[in-house]
């Protein structure tokens, strides 16, 4: 097999490196992006280099802003009595398209899984404790972890971790399909799972 | 219901292939290595979406092409349906009925249900515990979706809890807990259900037993689970728990689980002996044979179908009394296929089958089998 050039190499290699990428898509996006103009991958690195300076977790939700508070927790609109605990930023995006949860949210930055090496250290779940703790003003936990053997793990967690506090603790109901991702759910789904969520 | 036709794209040693099957008795002769056991193969994938040799869809796609398609036309009461599934390299399977992409591959499971009768069964007697759970396993999933569910998410937990277990961490107790919860949840109602279908299949392999050897011989199927399997769901989960609990020192110290239905056993014994230590080798295949008839009777009441039967290299083994046997019971309903290297094995059946010769990789239709015989609606 004839041998890219070391810049074409590179590419590849750091193409590879992205979840869901596997050599083949690589060189399709790597191909694709060098037979048009140099603008194009310009304004994609630039776009790249730009959110990746910007960005940072919220001081408050660990949610991705450019601010030191998202404009969720820096909002005045929204109820401080309930916060609901998800994986990871896009789960936001998800809830917040539903229009119908209006408090507030906290973000985990993935579940417990010992096997990726990820234990609670790993997870903001400190900072939540510490959170629910100082804020002293929510009535109710919601956690929206997926309803995967992890998801649902991590839930277990966070009810041990806030025995001591007095706060309601409850779950998504399983409205969502088992080993399903919050992220891809429809609305529809969502609204249901937010319904029925029970008590753990 | 049957299955009319096999169509493979790059699946094993086959390029291309396209069979149209006899409703009731299919015979495939061949020289080894030349692709007789790779339809079976094919067909039982569309029946279970996996191969019973335990092969990964890299090792079935065939050498040097990215993917494999298996395609089918089954006649069932409602009318005909195509099934196709697509394996691919690097890519989990997708599965197409009439066209249409199916979101759940586990939407495949029941409807065509199958049972393999090889060589190897006589591991089911002799080999070790995982053989056995395998066999329990393969035929509830395949009549109970749930079951499927039960059993993955089960076994999801059980790598988190090993490789926690493994870890050296400050507050191990706490973090384990949390493990501890959805293992005993699965394992509860896997353990409940391998005890229901452990007692029938008592019965089943009992029955088979007797009319393999004109009822000299009794048999007896025993679930061995870790813990007792004793009330409700609920309760079984408080009982793990405690045993978990009860474990712990030794878990920590073997850094793996050793409560739970991953430890399970099937006692297989005769006459009050057990087959795998006190069996005569005849005796280990006759029982393996009674497991395997007992699977078919369990599975066509379960999915309300006779499923399609894999008779791969077993004709051979078996007696003129037993090729009879057999004969007769795969006549009773239900679609069979035989694959075999010498005709002579199958003197009995040659007549009663559409024949097909195998060799590298290509299909031919030798005899096409006399018109199928009508059996029940
Ligand atoms: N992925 C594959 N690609 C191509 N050929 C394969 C593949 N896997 C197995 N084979 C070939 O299939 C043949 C074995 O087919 P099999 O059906 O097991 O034979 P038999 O007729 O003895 O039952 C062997 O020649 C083997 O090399
Ligand atoms: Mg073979
Ligand atoms: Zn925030």
């Amino acid at each position: 097999m004839a041998e890219y050039p070391p810049s074409l190499e590179r590419l590849l290699h750091e193409l590879e490196k992205l979840p869901g990428i596997g050599p083949r898509t690589a060189q399709r996006l790597a191909f694709h992006l060098l037979k048009q103009p140099a603008d194009i991958s310009r304004a994609l690195a630039a776009a790249l280099v730009d959110a990746r300076t910007k960005l940072h977790p919220c001081r408050d939700c660990f949610n991705l802003t450019e601010e030191t508070l998202c404009n969720i927790c820096a909002s005045s609109n929204r109820e401080r009595s309930s916060l609901l605990v998800v994986e990871d930023p896009s789960d936001v995006v998800a809830f917040e398209r539903t229009h119908e949860y209006r408090g507030l949210y906290h973000v985990l930055g993935g579940t417990l899984s010992p096997l990726e090496g990820r234990g609670p250290q790993d997870l903001t779940l400190d900072a939540l404790v510490e959170r629910v703790k100082k804020a002293g003003s929510f009535k109710e936990i919601i956690v929206a972890t997926d309803p995967t053997v992890e998801g649902d793990s991590t839930a277990l967690y966070i009810q041990q971790l806030l025995k001591g506090v007095t706060v309601k603790v409850t779950r998504l109901a399983r409205g969502l399909p088992s080993g399903g991702d919050v992220e891809y759910a429809d609305e529809s789904t969502l609204l249901k799972a937010l319904e029925g969520r029970r008590e753990l | 219901m049957h299955v009319c036709s096999l169509r493979l794209s790059h699946f094993r040693n086959y390029d291309t292939l396209e069979v149209e099957f006899h409703p009731q008795l299919n015979l495939f002769l061949g020289s080894n290595a030349q692709g007789k056991t790779n339809v079976l193969e094919a067909l039982y994938c569309l029946s279970t979406t996996r191969s019973f040799r335990g092969s990964s869809d890299d090792e079935i796609v065939q050498f040097s092409q990215e993917a494999a398609a298996i395609e089918s036309v089954v006649q069932r009461e409602e009318g005909q349906e195509q099934v196709r599934l697509e394996l691919r390299r690097d890519k989990p399977k997708t599965l197409l009925v009439n066209g249409k992409k199916q979101k759940k591959l586990s939407s495949l499971l029941g409807r065509l249900p199958a049972v393999v009768f090889s060589p190897d069964d006589l591991f089911l007697v002799k080999g070790g515990p995982s053989l056995r759970r395998r066999y329990l396993d393969t035929m509830m999933f395949q009549m109970d979706a749930g079951y499927l569910a039960h059993l993955q998410q089960y076994e999801r937990a059980l790598k988190q809890r090993n490789s926690l277990l493994r870890q050296r961490v400050p507050n191990l107790e706490s973090q384990l807990a949390v493990w501890d919860l959805p293992l005993a949840q699965h394992g509860a109602a896997i353990m409940k259900r391998r005890l229901e279908i452990s007692a029938q299949l008592s019965r089943s392999a009992g029955e088979a037993l007797r009319d393999l050897t004109g009822g000299a011989e009794k048999f007896e199927v025993r679930y061995e689970p870790t813990l007792p399997v004793e009330g409700d769901e609920g309760s079984l989960e408080k009982k793990m728990i405690e045993a978990f609990t009860k474990a712990r020192r030794e878990e920590i110290a073997r850094g793996v689980t050793v409560v739970g239905p991953h430890r399970d056993d099937l006692g297989l014994w005769v006459n009050g002996q057990m087959l795998r230590k006190f069996g005569s080798q005849g005796q280990q295949r006759t029982g393996a044979l009674a497991l395997k008839l007992a699977q078919l009777d369990i599975l066509a009441e379960g999915c309300h179908t006779a499923p399609l039967v894999l008779f791969d290299d077993v004709m051979a083994e078996l007696d003129d009394k037993r090729q009879a046997f057999f004969l007769n019971r795969l006549q009773q309903g239900g679609q069979a296929f035989l694959t075999g290297t010498a005709p002579a094995d199958f003197a009995a059946a040659q007549a009663k089958a559409r024949v097909f010769r195998v060799e590298a990789g290509k299909i031919q239709m030798t005899q096409e089998g006399p018109k199928p015989v009508p059996v029940r609606a």
